[in-house]
């Protein structure tokens, strides 16, 4: 029968164990809050893999003394004497736990591994002044992926008959992979670490997930369907949908078919149907927009619409060119209407960013982009200026009122999502992996960062002085306004939906696969996990303790969100 | 020393490795195995479960793949086979046998659509209006009612007999056609599947473009994405290049074909006649109408006769044809020598449209 072993640390006086205790102490402390946050900006590699280098982390002296100091502090129980280890990376990290320990009196060996035997002089391929043999010793290293640095080191002990007695691998970062340091500590040797990739994140389960169910202590964000429409969305050739709109008590939704749905919110009774008048191959791929008792939304037959929501009958209906990908924005207040629409031109495809009078439609303005425009325009009646992307690889930013240019920003990359403009400054994620920030009055960069695997449809959002962005991977990253460096990150199980969604405190990333991850930016943790069922290529709607998901092959989900998320979002 | 014989299943069953199995215990996947009776973990902790087997543990697991595999506490399953289990050079053959068999398929599907019934259930009402045709041309006249035979005829304003000719006809020119793509299809769907190498599949796209109905291979140049802004003088792909090559050639051979075909005429040796014709017309015109009494003047003057032109006239219309013939001849040969470098020397976007509008315009 299998068996759970259960751990007795308060019985039990092993040095792994009283180092697994002392850790528990070491990440109570500001000083490891702080070492923490310095992996994001020092470490946290972003590229099509997330990946790590934490030589840029352990060569600062500062962070490499705090770094030593919590080390020794862990390790201190395996009363080691001698520290070995391979690498640049855990060369200052030795030197830096026996400063640490020295100043406690206790004076450690360290031996250097080379990567291979020294060719010339005294060919060696340990250095260092060598211990007794069977000295005590820990293998150090900043990082452990696979685990072949102690395999290399036990190689270059053995070929230069250095006899130690290992205790243990002490890590600073650990990756916890499965036949890494997993398979090491039930086979070889114990393996504690400061640092693993759970704390910064990079876990699918919640952040206090406990085996065997991996569920935490939050309860479930939505738990079974209070309503289920089977079918929706029915056509393959084209990945992305439309999002559904939750207002007015209803939930609307369109089809790939360009119909759109009123749903009654509470029992998904069909209240109207709107047709359009062609039924395009990519359908209406929008987030549909209600304002004034109306809905606008544009259609890949190229016209924009305006319903009223209580009746599905049309307000107006214009088609200015031939298709629209894009997602209107609204100027309520100003009564205007933005989108970028496109036109095929007979092989020769040009795009525009249209103001349309929200009363009747009529075109305010036509600003001409140099090609094809599917990005969404973003209106900030902050400063009256719309931003827009275009897939020549460029982003304007035009007066709301003229559309007149103020800048143009070439991109590092398409933009088809939509770029953001928050506290002066405009943002754009491009599909090559780039996240820009421009001056919004000048035009002029005030930082690009990698914000890893690029996505193609990404939508950004602005919080608490972070902007968030999903990477083509799983990832949701969230960089600080003002300067881009990487906050925090969050691990999904498939690549998230054009952007995150606000549910009060929390934010609401659904997957590609279905899964829902719900996020506390205040604390920067995965607070609940959990499937909602089927394939999605666009983000959910979340309003009025309500969350509505638009399947690609799954229809129409509404689910009740939990009391405990709505009464923690009214405090 | 007294040996026992032990029992075949109890030796078996001795015979058989114990081995410790650490899964994880969300997943179950196996994190690491061990046949020493005496293995303990150094550490403890609650992610794993450790579990006893005894059997063969799975062909090919090790401790450096063993997480593929999970472990339930009394079998092993194992995980669906991921896509980094593939190599990316055979990925690149299965994305590359893919675009031929997309090529292949095209092609048939271009040829039998013309073919296909434009309605539906218009499979059944084929093979009913068949069998009614093949019925009457079987002389059953009288025995049976013909509503799809008479159908036809009264459309057409023709006979029972000749509807039903004109079925049947059409039926056979179907099963030619269907007979002909399949021995295509199944040949070159052989030869793509069997392909090992990128070379060989390759060599395949060109015999695709070249051998299979190359006349539909104008439509296969490369498509274009146009997200982005074209940029027409970047240099195509080598692979690319290879095949808008191949099928450029095909289309200027079947340009040039079409434009000498025009000439060609459907009798045999009728280029023979034709070259005595215009020996005879020269000597002819040389003798200002007038036929000289050395030979046999006889063919151009048949000729004459039938046409009810005079033998200078006629003579002058034979030289025109030849003329014409030799003149097709050289300009279509002008411009395969100087399209065939030109295709030669592509290499980009631009080159090979302004090549194919070439084509197209000779």
């Amino acid at each position: 029968m299998p068996d759970t072993l259960e751990t007795a640390a308060s019985r039990d006086d092993r040095p792994v164990v009283r180092a697994a205790e002392a850790r528990k102490l070491i990440r109570r402390s500001s000083e490891w809050e702080f070492l923490r946050r310095q992996i994001y900006t020092e470490a946290v590699v972003l590229s099509k893999q997330l990946g790590f280098d934490f030589r840029l982390m352990l060569t600062q002296p500062r962070l490499a003394e705090i770094a030593g100091r919590l080390m020794w502090r862990m390790i201190r129980p395996f009363d080691a004497s001698v520290l070995v280890g391979a690498g640049f990376g855990a060369a200052p990290l030795m030197f830096a736990i026996a400063m640490s320990a020295l100043k406690e009196g206790r004076s450690l060996g360290i031996l250097m591994i080379r990567d291979k035997r020294k060719e010339h002089n005294m060919k060696k391929w340990v250095e260092g002044k060598r211990p007794p043999s069977g000295s005590r010793a820990l293998i150090v290293d900043d990082f452990m992926r696979s685990g072949t640095a102690v395999t290399l080191v036990e190689q270059a002990l053995s070929e230069d008959r250095c006899e130690l007695d290992i205790a243990g691998v002490a890590l600073f970062f650990d990756t916890w992979e499965p036949l890494g340091s997993r398979q090491m500590s039930v086979s070889r040797y114990p393996v504690v670490s400061l640092f693993r990739r759970h704390d910064i994140g990079v876990t699918r389960d919640c952040f206090d997930a406990k085996p065997p169910t991996m569920k935490g202590s939050f309860p479930p964000f939505v738990e079974k369907p209070l309503w289920w429409r089977f079918d929706l969305n029915g056509k393959r050739g084209y990945r992305l949908k439309c999002a559904p709109a939750l207002a007015d008590g209803a939930v609307f939704a369109a089809d790939d078919r360009c119909n759109v749905w009123r749903h009654n919110l509470n029992d998904g009774t069909v209240e109207w149907k709107y047709e359009s008048l062609a039924d395009h191959p990519k359908g209406i791929v929008q987030l549909l927009q209600f304002a004034d008792g109306s809905l606008v939304f544009g259609c890949y037959d190229g016209t924009v619409t305006r319903l009223d929501a209580r009746t599905g009958k049309v307000i107006w209906r214009v088609r200015q060119d031939s298709s629209i990908h894009a997602t209107p924005a609204l100027d309520a207040a100003g009564g205007r209407v933005f989108v970028n629409t496109e036109q095929w031109n007979n092989g020769s495809p040009v795009g525009s960013l249209l103001a349309l009078d929200w009363s009747t439609g009529r075109i305010l303005w036509r600003y001409r982009h140099r090609y094809w425009a599917p990005g969404s325009p973003y209106y900030c009646p902050d400063n009256g200026l719309v931003a827009a992307t275009c897939n020549d690889g460029t982003m304007v930013c035009v007066e709301a009122a003229s559309g007149t240019r103020r800048w143009e920003f070439r991109t590092r990359g398409l933009v088809r999502g939509r770029p953001l403009i928050s506290d002066g400054r405009a943002y754009a994620a491009t599909e090559s992996g780039a996240l820009h920030c421009v001056d919004v009055s000048s035009g002029a960069e005030e930082w690009t960062v990698r914000y890893g695997k690029g996505l193609m449809h990404a939508f950004l959002l602005a919080q608490s002085g972070c902007v968030y962005v999903f990477d083509g991977k799983w990832h949701l990253s969230a960089f600080d306004q003002n300067s881009g460096a990487l906050r925090w990150l969050s691990r999904l199980r498939s690549a998230g939906t054009w952007c995150p969604v606000s549910s009060g405190r929390y934010l609401v990333a659904l997957s590609r696969g279905g899964h829902l991850s719900v996020l506390d930016p205040r604390r920067q943790i995965k607070v609940w996990e959990g499937s909602v069922g089927g394939a999605y290529w666009q983000p959910p709607a979340i309003g009025a303790g309500f969350l509505a998901a638009a399947s690609n092959d799954q229809g129409l989900k509404v689910f009740r969100i939990s009391d405990f998320y709505t009464h923690e979002s009214d405090k | 020393m007294k040996t026992e014989i032990q029992p075949a299943c109890a030796k078996d069953q001795a015979s058989r490795p114990t081995y410790t199995i650490v899964t994880q215990v969300k997943s179950n996947r196996v994190v690491y195995f061990t046949d020493d009776p005496d293995y303990s973990p150094p550490m403890e902790e609650d992610w794993y479960y450790i579990s006893s087997y005894d059997g063969e543990l799975p062909r090919g697991m090790s401790l450096s793949n063993c997480w593929r595999w999970r472990f339930n506490g009394g079998g092993f399953s194992e995980s669906k086979a991921t896509r980094h289990d593939i190599p990316s050079a055979q990925r690149l053959l299965d994305h590359n046998r893919k675009a031929l068999f997309g090529i292949l398929k095209e092609k048939i599907d271009l040829l039998r659509a013309k073919l296909a019934p434009s309605c539906r259930m218009g499979t059944p009402v084929r093979q009913e209006k068949l069998r009614e045709a093949t019925a009457f041309l079987a002389g059953e006249e009288g025995a049976a009612e013909y509503p799809f035979l008479e159908a036809v005829a009264v459309a057409r304003h023709i006979s029972l007999a000749e509807a039903a000719r004109l079925i049947s006809a059409k039926a056979q020119a179907t099963k030619e056609v269907l007979g002909e793509t399949e021995r295509i299809r199944e040949q070159f769907a052989e030869a793509i599947s069997a392909a090992q190498t990128e070379a060989e599949l390759l060599a395949i796209r060109e015999r695709l473009l070249d051998e299979a109905y190359p006349h539909l291979t104008g439509a296969f140049a490369i498509e274009v994405d146009k997200t982005r802004p074209v940029e027409p003088d970047r240099p195509i792909s080598e692979v690319h290049l290879r095949h808008e090559r191949s099928r450029l050639r095909v289309q200027l051979r079947e340009r040039i074909n079409a434009k000498r075909a025009a000439h060609v005429s459907p009798y045999v040796l009728e280029e023979v006649i034709l070259r005595r014709k215009a020996a005879l017309a020269e000597e002819v015109i040389a003798c200002n109408g007038r036929a000289p009494d050395s030979r046999d003047f006889s063919l151009l003057e048949n000729y004459a006769r039938q046409t009810g032109a005079s033998l200078l006239e006629a003579s002058r219309d034979v030289m025109a044809k030849l003329e014409d013939i030799d003149r097709i001849l050289v300009e279509t040969e002008k411009a395969k020598d100087s399209l065939l470098v030109e295709i030669a020397r592509a290499g980009t976007l631009r080159d090979t449209r302004r090549i194919s509008m070439m084509i197209d315009s000779l």
